[in-house]
């Protein structure tokens, strides 16, 4: 995938959240955003996932920015942002399984009420998947009966089961306990190593170091470095992402 | 003793206790009953009675809409929508039910040129009720989390389906307790619809009483047609409530 953003931004009650984010990612597998808390990495995460559209700051006069996906404009409005959101798949932090449903029917709803696919064929890929990640025996229970990283996985099936072009992962394992958040890690790594491309949010850097191809470091709203992996981690020139590093890898 | 029994027996402890504490009450006032009397016009409490379950039943279905349409004017992002919904739902909360009923009948419905003072009645029913059912499904609906439309939206249902297959079905399980509780009251106000000299159970009750001066006669089996009325449907919301609950 190829991403590009100029001049990204956003702002909620004349706060500006998102400060005129840009970057052009190479044809790359993976992207992490990292960075301090409330630096707006899930803000930012939520726009290119078509979950939220950029309020501006009225008082700026700003112009919304603009993302390329492979170089096609993400448009905002309410029909393209829905087409969009059809296509890529989003894990968020604290799962968001229906709790009214049992996993398979949670499994199931995106597959027969989204994508219309034959029954058959969604049962086909919901066994295969649920086989390859040792779910099968939990997919009749509801998710309160299931573990912390169970749920997740389940809601990791159920975000990659119709082939999205990017998988969008907000934080995947901030609430689970190092186990769970292991099963979970694991199970990405999985899907990286089969060609799935991935946009990741997390506070785990060893964890992205082996996900994303290149990082966006932001830091109050604001890119403070867009860089290789391997670059940022080695020889990072930012005082502010080398501290964070300091602090975070004590 | 398995659970079963034991809340058959406590039930039937319960009642035996109640029901002989009534008859000590009556027993205490020496009061002379008279059922022949009332018993003549037992057609008239049939037919009040029939009267008063058709127009409840017709209020409820009429009443849901109107709470559910409330409930998405309030939902909705239209300040005009919005406005709206708040404007008739503190109206209503906020004024007796008897003067809704005799302002709708003899001003609103008078300009209307409407007549039918049963239609009317119906109407004014499911209009106050419905305000109370707007803010039981608003309220029901804003407490299910953010992350549920998050999900939603992010699976890509649309709105129609985010209400239709996530957020109405965790939320009536909220709704149901305070349903079933405004479902009975509903009923009940039915007994004020007497005022527009709808012959409904109370209004053909008390011209029973006023015939034969026997008022416990006349009262003791309306109170016992509304129970009648009140109990099953108290029941089958609590059925009801059972197929949509799950573990939160």
């Amino acid at each position: 995938m190829k991403l590009r953003l100029n001049q990204v931004s956003q702002s909620f009650n004349h706060q500006e959240i998102l400060h005129q984010i840009s970057f052009s990612t190479s044809d790359i597998q993976g992207l992490g955003i990292i960075g301090p808390s409330g630096g707006g990495k899930s803000t930012l995460l939520r726009i290119l996932a078509g979950l939220d559209i950029q309020n501006l700051n009225t008082k700026m006069n700003q112009a919304p920015g603009e993302i390329f996906f492979d170089e096609k404009k993400l448009n905002f409005d309410g029909k393209s942002l829905h087409l969009h959101r059809t296509k890529m798949g989003v894990v968020f932090q604290s799962f968001n399984l229906f709790p009214h449903l049992s996993a398979w029917d949670n499994l199931m709803l995106p597959l027969i009420q989204v994508h219309h696919w034959e029954l058959s064929k969604a049962k086909l890929r919901l066994d295969a998947l649920l086989k390859r990640f040792q779910l099968s025996m939990h997919v009749h229970k509801f998710p309160s009966q299931l573990s912390g990283g169970q749920k997740q996985r389940m809601a990791i099936i159920r975000a990659i089961s119709h082939h999205p072009e990017i998988l969008f992962l907000d934080e995947p394992t901030s609430a689970l306990d190092p186990e769970m958040a292991s099963e979970v890690l694991h199970m990405i790594l999985d899907l990286k190593k089969e060609g799935t491309k991935i946009v990741l949010v997390t506070h785990q850097m060893d964890f992205v170091k082996r996900v994303a191809d290149e990082i966006a470091f932001l830091s109050q709203g604001k890119l403070v470095e867009f860089a290789k992996t391997s670059l940022l981690f080695s020889s990072s020139s930012q005082v502010e992402v080398v501290q964070f590093f300091q602090k975070i890898l004590l | 003793m398995k659970l079963m029994e034991k809340k058959i027996l406590s039930y039937l402890l319960v009642l035996s206790l109640f029901f002989l504490f009534l008859f000590w009450s009556f027993h205490q006032l020496n009061y002379q009953w008279n059922w022949s009397a009332v018993y003549e016009y037992r057609s008239k409490f049939i037919s009040g009675w029939l009267t008063t379950v058709a127009m409840s039943l017709a209020s409820l279905i009429l009443s849901s809409m109107i709470g559910l349409c409330g409930s998405l004017f309030l939902l909705s992002r239209s300040e005009i929508l919005k406005a709206t919904a708040r404007v008739y739902i503190e109206t209503i909360r906020g004024t007796p039910f008897l003067v809704q009923l005799l302002i709708i009948f003899y001003v609103v419905a008078n300009a209307l040129g409407i007549e039918n003072r049963y239609f009317v009645g119906i109407v004014c029913m499911s209009l106050f009720s419905g305000a109370y059912m707007a803010e039981i499904i608003r309220g029901a609906v804003n407490s299910i989390e953010k992350g549920q439309l998050d999900s939603a939206r992010a699976i890509g249902l649309t709105s129609i389906q985010t209400y239709r297959l996530v957020i109405f079905p965790q939320a009536m399980r909220l709704i149901l307790p305070s349903m079933a509780g405004q479902f009975v009251s509903l009923i009940k106000d039915s007994s004020l619809l007497s005022v527009l000299a709808i012959s409904e159970f109370t209004l053909n009750v008390q011209e029973v009483n006023s015939f034969t001066y026997s008022t416990m006669e006349s009262y003791l089996p309306l109170a016992l047609g509304y129970l009648l009325l009140t109990m099953p449907l108290s029941l089958f919301i609590q059925i009801w409530e059972k197929r949509w609950r799950y573990e939160a």
